[in-house]
């Protein structure tokens, strides 16, 4: 049913578990279970890291989605040109396809460092505006960052058929070419989620 | 056991190692080198997907957009999918240009 059978997996998974259940137990019954507060765990992080980290994922994760694309397709590619060195020029478009899913990532990034300057409050707290700020770039760019690295797979992984359907039949790789186009719609929807999000957050004073 | 033992094999009676000697072809065959054009076209698609929209981004965002970041990432992305559609349309142009090519040095032989 989905339950590990090694012995190395399940142990961890009861060594975790029971670690997290006495912690919990322990602050319950020594009175300081008001310590657990998630609210103050987002009022005491810094703005910042919420908001570089969510420029970082964006670029990051979009990267890795883009490069899992690329070398799944073009290791179909190269070893079909083997055989078959016509599919060679034409089945850069795949790679191409995967490689702007990353391009992708960085203008979201570069967006948002625009928007992310180190404000000196000159009261003793962050206002509101730079709470939202953060909070949205870090979602937007997780959003970006995932939604890419799935299209980025997917563009990969048909990409390398593509290239095989190619090899066979040179006909096929126009219509082989809207899988990966629709593919590919899917980074832009991530894209234009992120920018949604980040649309009314303004620049940290 | 007891072959194992008599017929030991010792290393010194092994035929000598001698290096396989390998025409490795200075430069390509004419049939499999990429022609240079279609590798010039490669490289400028690819600089022009690296720089395209991010030209268009800081340009678009001060002077049509006035300064909303939205729009100008739209445009961005917009034009980065144009050269990906440019790349293709290419792609396959060139493609029916060899086909086209292909079978005619088909005709002429048959």
């Amino acid at each position: 049913m989905g339950f590990y059978t090694n012995l190395k997996a399940r142990s961890i998974y009861y060594l975790t578990a029971t670690f997290l259940i006495v912690v919990a137990l322990n602050l319950l019954f020594t009175g300081k279970g008001e310590e657990f507060d998630f609210g103050r765990f987002l009022l005491n992080t810094s703005p910042f890291m919420w908001a570089l980290l969510g420029a970082a994922s964006s670029v990051a994760i979009s990267v890795v989605g883009a490069a899992w694309g690329i070398y799944i397709c073009g290791v179909t590619i190269l070893g079909g040109a083997v055989r078959v060195p016509r599919i060679k020029t034409k089945n850069l478009i795949s790679i191409i396809f995967c490689e702007v899913v990353a391009i992708y990532g960085i203008i979201i990034s570069i967006i948002f460092s625009s928007k992310i300057a180190p404000s000196n409050p000159s009261k003793m707290y962050y206002s509101r505006e730079v709470y939202f700020t953060a909070f949205a770039l870090f979602w937007a760019g997780l959003t970006t960052g995932v939604s890419d690295l799935a299209c980025g797979i997917c563009v990969g992984i048909s990409g390398s058929s593509a290239a095989l359907a190619d090899a066979a039949d040179a006909s096929l790789f126009v219509k082989v070419l809207v899988v990966e186009i629709f593919g590919s719609i899917i980074g832009l929807f991530g894209l234009i989620i992120a920018l949604i999000m980040q649309g009314k957050a303004k620049e940290m004073k | 056991m007891g072959s194992a033992i008599e017929n030991k094999k010792n290393i010194k009676d092994l035929p000598k190692y001698k290096k396989p000697k390998r025409n490795l072809p200075v430069r390509l065959p004419k049939q499999s080198r990429i022609p240079k054009d279609v590798l010039l076209k490669l490289i400028l698609f690819t600089i022009l997907m690296f720089t395209l929209p991010f030209i268009v981004y800081y340009y678009t965002l001060d002077r049509f957009f006035i300064g909303n970041t939205t729009y100008a990432a739209l445009a961005a992305a917009f034009t980065a999918n144009l050269v990906i559609a440019a790349y293709v349309v290419v792609a396959i142009v060139e493609d029916r240009g060899d086909d086209d090519d292909n079978t005619e040095t088909n005709n002429k032989t048959e």
